[in-house]
């Protein structure tokens, strides 16, 4: 924006006084001092994944002997083929998981999105608050009992100890974010609706659905950078190696290759195999990933 | 019974329209189905639809979220090893977590580690959303699709790559060191050392929600007060200090809090890289607390751990919500 007031400030004739001036000028050389500095940052911050991409081409133990400041100075590719055959498992047991707890948390969360959003009820405030306090009740505080609950419904090692409670953790956040998009839709439009005789579930599904289409792909997204990301909680409830997800799945397959120096280059293979889906799905959706993360806070 | 708008003139109301007998003449023309009639008249009951629409979302929340959470408070109350009967312990548990002899070490820690982490957080992600406000306007469009892309990044990973990159002696950063005849020191393995190099893990921590909150409020900073402050000619370092901080305190406020919130609980890096080692130098409250319950089997005990670490973060949201309201005025 305020880029925007510069060009605009800059075309117009100068305005009086000499240190509006000096301002302007000392506006411009920051702006490039900045565009310098921003360089910098994104290097530092891409440096760990461009360390990751290197190693991973490197062959056998050469990750530390053959000298780290040269980077991209060999291309074995058999690592990629090595780490496949020991996270592909995961990495589809991921896409499922993830897959399902979208179908259950973002279905769950747009139904009750709409409901505190469209219809009046007693104690709705009361009942948002619920759902909005989640947000500030650690996991800390949940994660032992949760296990014991998946336990007594007799799902560990079964996927639904992942998805059931990744669909409800993904609730509070997402109901917060699918009100304010309800609450944007134009009373009008539903009144019409309404009043051409559509019933309240055919509103919903005719009127409401087809609108929804760019915050239920925010959802899927959250849902599944959760899920991709998630570490801890797979291994608490999934003992089945064949059966983890992605992150623990990695983590499993690295402590595998035990102190076998020789497959170095496969260990990092593996972290750029867990890398880059996320990398290609968010990085083609970065406007609705934005949106989601910006206006669930900013809610808060 | 309300008169309803839209009715016509043979029944003014649901019940006078439902009593008509059923060869009265109908209005030829429906001008207003009976579904909406039907449905005016449910306007504020709903009830079947309500129910439908929550039900899901309630059942997910009220099993998987609140369940736990309510028996996680009780659950300190009772001593349990997951096999035998609870046995009702009081707050014997509380005091024997209090008075363990890592408790002050553990509080230290978790102090250092949150301190450090919300201080690196708010410098590192406002600076980056400040550089990136100033540049121009297109570069600052690729600078931040750029920087908020590695926040998928899977925190396993990040984590194990910075475990290599400071490896002592032959990772990356001793290299560097030793190449600038500088001192290498173990990192992980230095009990000194040890929670900074924890807190190092992610450097340099930029990629993250706060990023993104932080520029979204500097891009939208109204433009009266910047243009004010440009005819006074206030100098981009100063207007930092003088306009965006002083107005971007609500971003502050959700900082800290998320931040916070999140680096008391996050006791994942400990667990991969030291087990809260070496001795007790990177043992947190969050781990013990994991410890107790997965590998000692004392449930109840690290549910009294769970209570006490969410009083403590419930306190620090209450304090830091009050200590960073925004001032009207």
């Amino acid at each position: 924006m305020s880029s925007a007031v510069q060009a605009e400030t800059a075309r117009r004739p100068a305005p009086a006084g000499r240190r509006a001036g000096r301002a302007r000028s000392q506006m411009r050389r920051y702006r490039w001092i900045s565009a310098a500095a921003g360089v910098l940052i994104a290097v530092m911050t891409y440096f760990p994944i461009i360390f990751v991409v290197s190693n991973s081409l490197r062959t056998g133990n050469n990750i530390f002997t053959s000298g780290v400041f040269s980077l991209f100075n060999q291309f074995d590719y058999e690592n990629y083929a090595r780490a496949w055959s020991g996270v592909s498992t995961p990495l589809f047991n991921t896409i499922i998981v993830a897959v399902l707890s979208i179908a259950i948390g973002v279905t769950a969360a747009v139904l009750g999105a709409y409901a505190f959003s469209q219809l009046r009820f007693r104690g709705k405030g009361l009942l948002f608050m619920a759902y909005v306090s989640l947000l500030f009740i650690p996991w800390t505080l949940t994660l032992i009992p949760l296990f014991l609950t998946i336990e007594k419904l007799h799902m560990l090692d079964t996927w639904w100890a992942l998805i059931l409670p990744y669909a409800a953790s993904s609730q509070p956040l997402l109901v917060l974010i699918f009100r304010g998009f309800f609450d944007q839709i134009p009373k009008e439009l539903l009144e019409s609706a309404r009043l051409d005789g559509c019933g309240e579930w055919r509103v919903l599904m005719r009127v409401v659905a087809p609108l929804t289409r760019p915050i239920l792909l925010t959802g899927a997204i959250l849902v599944t950078i959760n899920v991709w990301g998630d570490y801890l909680w797979p291994t608490i409830v999934i003992q089945d190696p064949s059966r983890t997800t992605i992150s623990a799945g990695v983590e499993q397959y690295v402590g595998s290759l035990g102190l076998n120096v020789g497959y170095g280059g496969s260990v990092f293979a593996a972290y750029v195999i867990a890398i880059l889906p996320m990398f290609a799905l968010v990085g083609f959706t970065m406007r609705y990933f934005v949106s989601g993360l910006t206006e669930g806070a900013l809610k808060l | 019974m309300k008169r309803m708008p839209g009715a016509t003139s043979e029944a003014d109301t649901l019940d006078e329209y439902r009593s008509l007998p059923s060869d009265a003449p109908r209005p030829v023309r429906r001008e207003v189905p009976r579904r909406v009639i039907v449905m005016r008249a449910l306007r504020h009951g709903h009830r079947p639809v309500l129910g439908v629409l929550l039900l899901p979302s309630m059942l997910l929340i009220g099993i998987f979220s609140y369940y736990p959470a309510v028996r996680s408070l009780i659950g300190g109350f009772y001593a349990w090893n997951g096999f035998s009967a609870p046995t009702y312990a009081g707050l014997s548990q509380f005091r024997q977590y209090v008075t363990s002899p890592n408790f002050t070490t553990e509080v230290k820690n978790v102090a250092i580690l949150t301190g450090g982490a919300i201080l690196i957080t708010l410098v590192s992600q406002f600076t980056a959303a400040e550089v990136v406000t100033h540049m121009p306007r297109r570069s600052a469009t690729i600078a931040r699709y750029v920087l908020v892309l590695p926040i998928v990044l899977p925190p396993l990973v990040l984590i194990e790559v910075w475990a290599y990159l400071l490896e002592p002696h032959a990772g990356l950063v001793d290299e560097v060191l030793g190449a600038l005849k500088l001192p290498q020191p173990t990192w992980f393995s230095d009990p000194h050392l040890a929670l900074i190099s924890i807190l190092l893990i992610g450097f340099p921590w930029i990629s993250n929600l706060g990023f993104l909150i932080f520029l979204g409020g500097l891009q939208n900073l109204p433009k009266e007060i910047l243009d004010a402050g440009r005819i006074d000619g206030v100098g981009p370092i100063r207007r930092v200090f003088t306009i965006d901080i002083p107005l971007l305190i609500p971003q502050f406020r959700i900082v800290v809090v998320l931040s916070g919130i999140y680096a008391v609980q996050n006791f994942v890096p400990i667990l991969l890289l030291t087990n809260g080692g070496p001795g007790t130098a990177t043992l947190v409250p969050g781990l013990d607390m994991y410890q107790s319950a997965f590998q000692s089997d004392q449930y109840g005990y690290g549910m009294a751990i769970g209570t006490l670490l969410f009083l403590a973060m419930l306190v620090f949201t209450l304090v830091a919500m009050r200590a960073l309201r925004p001032r009207t005025g």
